[in-house]
């Protein structure tokens, strides 16, 4: 794991600004700290009492408006400079920076997942070509995460309900620690990923390897979905218009509300537009959108928010390489299990590399000999999977907290025995 | 020159017992007390208590941290450590012990008056916050686990028993508000004659702006807690965001009060460093007037500020900015009144009892806990330490290393009014010290931490912080053990200190020219007032 | 404000013995009305809320609220209005001396207070019964809260009003000395503006 504080080349360039505006900071506030604390010090010598001797004639001194201008101009001329700078780094910070690659990261209790443009989706790693801005838009399914990169010295709270924003300019290859930074509960020590930033030909290379996502790209699922939800009822992608507004070039396009406001159509705005549609109706037309905050996903509303995106003409690079479905594919033994722990929310607390976060780690967990809360041991076979999975609070293993939730009723049969051959494949 | 009896005379109780207002023997004589003493050291007792086991909770914390693996405690309960020890130090020690115990028994003698304006107010007070305690403590059957912030949607959604602690909050709170409102009728309507708001005590200033805040504050953070218990209990939505609600919402209402809330943990403390500055260098103070007004204005300006713990959670660049700038501007008369206090020991006779060496340990530690808070006032350094152990470090400069400071310093020089003896400089000493190093020694590494990117409240750690959190936690030890020897001072005092005389330091103001303890009705007369407390110059004694 | 004051034993009443009577009642004044900013410090949390999720969603709120039923709302407010006169009243008897006019005007805000009361509880009733909670919508959280803190407002003055009328029958009261109906008083006229704020806000909307 990289370590957060490192001299040398900065791993991004917000790593240099930042670092710049402290040194600014550090620098002025010890000259102030060593004269306010050496004339404190100073003063206590100088005017000391002697020992055994009587008070001297004190003067009878109450103030000195000279003086006293003086201390709170300087002061007032300091402060300024750092609120100047400080305001400076964060506008950089804030900027947009053009031909970003949107990535969707979704923060729930207790992983990190990151949805790329191309469909592909992964847990607690985002790997990205070092030199190309990357756009991550965040959010919460559950309670309020934070993600932050020490290395770049960046962090943006997860917070449900809303999206926000974090550019990054990952400037040098390496792998960079992902902490989260919001109390989250009994997981919160362990909710971390990693930002993996490869050089051009093996972040290629990697792509290769992993082969063509089993499925659309983010967009095309965007499609699908617009297609699917009934949204072409009313809106048209482009030409005579129907119920509501057009959609083709919508996403980014000031609009004009029924209270006379202007907002810009930004992500959150598309995403309250779904949920909550009476919220901010558009001038001239009817207030009857449906909300889809039943029915649609956090996933799916970004999805068709990649694709309502990409009909403005903003491509996430990555989708001009659209992948048509792939029927059939051979999957390598566990690969379909491995794909459902990911998405069912497991690595959240459990890990498959050994280490111990909220829950104990799925390797070597077949067929090894378990501790049970209450004393006993058990055996963890196909059958104590399988209890586990539907009902976790029959068999807590010892020293572990109570909290893993039960998917009985929630995962089929087929999607089980899935879920347990995999965990057979991760031995010692 | 004023119309009271002179320094180190006959104890103002005359006739009346040395035990002055102590004489009185017995549970009902302490638990109906109308007697503002009386009341301020029954504060003094259950916040210096909670200020013991928040510091048991920090210690157990510490040890954990020496690990960076779940070890002696399960995460679930070093969650549950942390919260406990944030919730109790503030609620319970931090806010209440210098404005409800020292502030009760010193205002009404600073002003010369023999009670404060409504003394079965004050009582109800105190007993409001008893009773608050006690529904906090039936909360632990569930015990929190949600940080001492208690962010939305955790706090709605965690097993912890947060409906019952709501309810102990907020009692917590209405007992700081009737104290809060007490003050300021009491300073504004029970001053001896001749004290015009000009010939106040300096703490009493302070005192009265930190009143302003409380009674303005407090009150959102009730319906904030009330707000969360009727989430948890009846589905109210405001802070839910499947309901259409918003979590961040409930950080604007959160912080509205607790910014504002570490102005009433300082100011009073601030007030203490004023009173024993000039006393112990012999000198006036320097710059009364903006040391009086820079309190209000802090007051004022600490109600505009909150948005500063909030810049990461997604706000808008414009407001960002007001935030940052009006941040920026608190710090101007908090360093008027640094500045101030250095101008008064310039060519001042200082000598370094305990409650000196304290006041001075508080402007040395507070600078450092003020300066660190100049990076987080910058919006593009506050970004990489939010939510960081550089965040842990500069408030427990502030609030420890300032507030605690100052009530240690409050202590020490009071103590021998409050309780008719002497403390031993002996035993003083060497705690001062040990708490000095130890404090610095397990917080100094913490701003180190912080910029490393550890972040706060994390039960484990990546590898790389292990070693500075060694050292964090062997400061931890030697500042835990300069606060026993100083509380065995205490306790010694209490039962083997020396007899005090009336005025141990000579100093001006009118608590000392009352008997030490003084009588229960606090003066014979009520004295007439004809000059400022800080006629130090040129005396002889 | 010099000499002695009494003995602070345990249980001492009059303990105001050590302000004269005109700082007590300038005292007394000065209380209520910073207490009264801290409630409407309290409330205004609550408003707050309201402002801002009113403009988050103003269609809720303009169809939520006509279930809400204005009849009983209008009649509380008349209720309401009529027992700040009748505490006004009873206060300017007592400044006349006289007492019984006093309990009489006393007894009647209390009567009003309680109706107001039933009425709210009738209210809710019906509410309840439609299906609407306090869970149901962020109208109706607010709706519920608002008038449910007020509720207890309402029930916290009873208190201080029937502890006035019990001490008004013991004849503690007198044109000289009156101070705490005075201040509770106040406290009721604010409990009453409370709610004239509630009204439009909750069931006149849009």
């Amino acid at each position: 794991m990289a370590n957060a504080y490192t001299l040398g080349e900065a791993a991004s360039r917000t790593t240099g600004e930042v670092d710049a505006l402290f040194l600014f900071i550090t620098v002025v506030s010890l000259f102030f700290f060593l004269l306010v604390e050496g004339l404190l010090i100073y003063f206590a010598i100088r005017y000391r009492r002697r020992k055994g001797g009587e008070p001297s004639e004190t003067p009878d001194i109450r103030g000195n408006l000279l003086l006293e201008t003086i201390w709170i101009l300087i002061p007032t001329i300091v402060v300024a400079s750092f609120f100047y700078y400080g305001y400076r780094v964060f506008r950089d910070i804030r900027t947009p920076p053009p031909g970003a690659t949107d990535i969707h990261v979704v923060g729930r209790q207790w992983l990190f997942e990151f949805r790329y443009p191309d469909g592909r989706s992964s847990i607690n790693e985002i790997r990205v070509p070092v030199g190309r801005p990357v756009k991550l838009i965040l959010s919460s399914d559950d309670v309020i995460h934070s993600f932050y990169i020490p290395a770049y010295r960046l962090k943006q709270d997860m917070v449900p309900g809303r999206y926000n924003t974090l550019y990054l300019h990952p400037d040098k290859v390496g792998t960079y620690d992902i902490l989260c930074a919001e109390y989250c509960g009994v997981g919160h020590s362990t909710m971390r990923a990693e930002l993996i930033v490869m050089e051009p030909a093996a972040y290629a290379a990697w792509r290769e390897k992993k082969g063509a996502p089993a499925g659309l790209s983010l967009a095309g699922q965007g499609k699908a979905l617009v297609e699917k939800s009934g949204c072409l009822g009313c809106h048209a992608v482009e030409g005579e218009e129907k119920v509501g507004p057009n959609l083709g070039g919508i996403f980014g396009r000031k609009v004009l509300l029924s209270d006379g406001t202007t907002v810009t159509a930004d992500e959150e705005y598309l995403r309250e537009s779904l949920l909550d549609p009476k919220a901010k109706v558009v001038k001239g037309y009817p207030a009857v959108m449906p909300t889809f905050k039943e029915s649609l996903s956090s996933d799916e509303v970004g999805a068709i928010i990649a694709y309502l995106k990409s009909l403005s003409g903003v491509k996430a690079k990555e989708s001009e390489e659209e992948k048509e479905e792939k029927e059939g594919r051979e999957a390598p033994p566990g690969q379909k299990g491995k794909e459902l722990v990911e998405t069912l929310g497991c690595l959240g607390c459990h890990s498959v590399d050994g280490s111990v976060r909220v829950g104990p780690s799925f390797k070597g967990l077949f067929g090894g000999q378990v501790e049970l809360e209450g004393g006993g041991k058990a055996t963890a076979d196909e059958a104590y999977l399988r209890e586990s999975i539907n009902r976790p609070k029959a068999k807590v293993v010892k020293g572990f907290p109570d909290v893993m939730p039960e998917f009985q009723g929630k995962i089929s049969e087929e999607d089980l025995s899935a879920v347990i051959a995999y965990l057979k494949t991760l031995k010692q | 020159m004023r119309e009271t009896t002179g320094n180190g005379e006959q104890p103002q109780n005359g006739n009346a017992s040395p035990r002055g207002y102590l004489e009185a023997k017995g549970i009902r004589a302490w638990a109906y007390t109308l007697d503002h003493k009386r009341i301020g050291v029954m504060y003094l007792y259950t916040t210096l208590f909670f200020f013991l086991a928040g510091g048991v909770f920090a210690l157990l914390i510490r040890l954990k941290l020496m690990y960076p693996g779940q070890h002696i405690f399960t995460n679930q309960t070093y969650n549950v450590l942390f919260t406990m020890h944030g919730a109790l130090m503030i609620f319970l020690f931090v806010i209440p012990a210098i404005p409800s115990g020292l502030g009760n028994f010193f205002i009404p003698l600073q002003i010369g008056a023999r009670d404060v304006a409504f003394p079965r107010l004050n009582l109800m007070s105190y007993w409001i916050f008893v009773a608050g305690i006690v529904v906090i403590l039936f909360s632990l059957g569930r015990p929190m686990d949600t940080g001492w912030t208690f962010y939305t949607p955790y706090s709605a959604r965690t097993s912890a028993d947060v409906t019952v602690l709501s309810f102990g909050i907020f009692l917590v709170g209405m007992s700081s508000i009737l104290t809060g409102l007490n003050f300021l009728v009491t300073i504004h309507k029970l001053r001896a004659p001749g004290m015009t708001w000009h010939r106040m005590p300096l703490f009493i200033w302070s005192m009265y702006a930190t009143s302003i805040i409380q009674v303005l504050a407090t009150p959102v953070v009730g319906i904030t807690f009330l707000l969360l218990a009727m989430e948890r209990l009846f589905g109210v939505g405001f802070f839910d965001p499947t309901k259409g609600g918003d979590p961040i919402l409930f950080q604007h209402f959160f912080w509205f009060y607790s910014h504002p809330v570490v102005y009433v943990m300082i100011l009073p403390a601030m007030g203490i460093i004023s009173e024993i500055i000039p006393a112990f260098s012999r000198k006036p103070i320097f710059g009364y007037k903006a040391i009086a007004y820079s309190s209000l204005a802090i007051a004022g300006f600490g109600f505009f500020v909150w948005g500063h713990h909030m810049f990461v959670t997604g706000m808008s660049a414009t407001a960002a900015i007001i935030f940052s700038l009006l941040t920026y501007s608190v710090a101007i008369p908090t360093a008027i009144k640094v500045f101030n206090w250095l101008a008064t020991m310039y060519r001042g006779s200082i000598t370094f009892e305990s409650p000196m060496l304290y006041a001075l340990t508080f402007i040395f530690l507070f600078v450092v806990g003020g300066l660190t808070g100049m990076f987080l006032g910058a919006l593009g350094a506050d970004i990489h330490v939010h939510d960081t152990y550089f965040i842990v470090a500069h408030f427990h400069y502030t609030m420890v290393g300032g507030t605690v400071m100052g009530l240690l310093a409050g202590l020490h020089f009071w103590f021998p009014k409050m309780t008719g003896r002497m403390l031993s400089e002996k035993m003083a000493v060497p705690a001062w010290l040990l708490i000095f190093i130890g404090f610095n020694v397990t917080f100094f590494t913490q701003f180190i931490l912080g910029f490393e990117g550890m972040p706060r409240r994390y039960a484990q750690y990546p590898a790389q912080f292990q070693a500075l959190n060694i050292v964090s936690t062997v400061g931890s030890w030697i500042l835990a053990a300069g606060i026993l020897i100083m509380f065995a001072n205490f306790v010694h005092g209490l039962f083997r200190g020396a007899l005090a005389p009336p005025n141990p330091w000579n100093a001006l103001s009118l608590e000392w020219q009352t008997g030490s303890p003084p009588a229960t009705e606090n003066f014979e007369e009520i004295p007439t007032v004809t000059d400022w407390p800080y006629g130090y110059a040129g005396r002889q004694t | 404000m010099s000499g002695r004051s009494t003995h602070h034993g345990p249980g001492a009443a009059g303990h105001e013995a050590h302000m004269d009577p005109t700082t007590a009642r300038e005292a007394a004044t000065l209380g209520i009305w910073t207490f009264l900013a801290t409630e409407v410090l309290l409330f205004g949390g609550l408003f707050t809320a309201y402002v801002i999720f009113r403009i988050k969603y103003p269609q809720m709120f303009y169809e939520d609220h006509l279930e809400l039923n204005r009849i009983l709302g209008a009649v509380n407010t008349v209720v309401l209005i009529c027992s700040s006169l009748t505490v006004a009243l009873g206060i300017a008897a007592i400044r006349k001396g006289k007492v019984m006019l006093l309990r009489f005007y006393l007894f009647l805000t209390i009567l009003l207070a309680a109706t107001f009361l039933v009425i709210k509880y009738f209210e809710y009733m019906e509410d309840f019964s439609k299906g609407l909670y306090p869970s149901t919508d962020i109208f109706f959280s607010l709706y519920f809260m608002m008038t449910g803190l007020h509720a207890v407002h309402v029930t916290a003055g009873i208190t201080a009003l029937a502890t006035m009328l019990v001490l008004a029958f013991r004849g503690r009261f007198s044109a000289d000395y009156h101070t705490p109906v005075e201040v509770t008083g106040l406290y009721w006229h604010f409990v009453d503006l409370v709610w004239i704020y509630l009204l439009p806000l909750l069931y006149l909307v849009g």
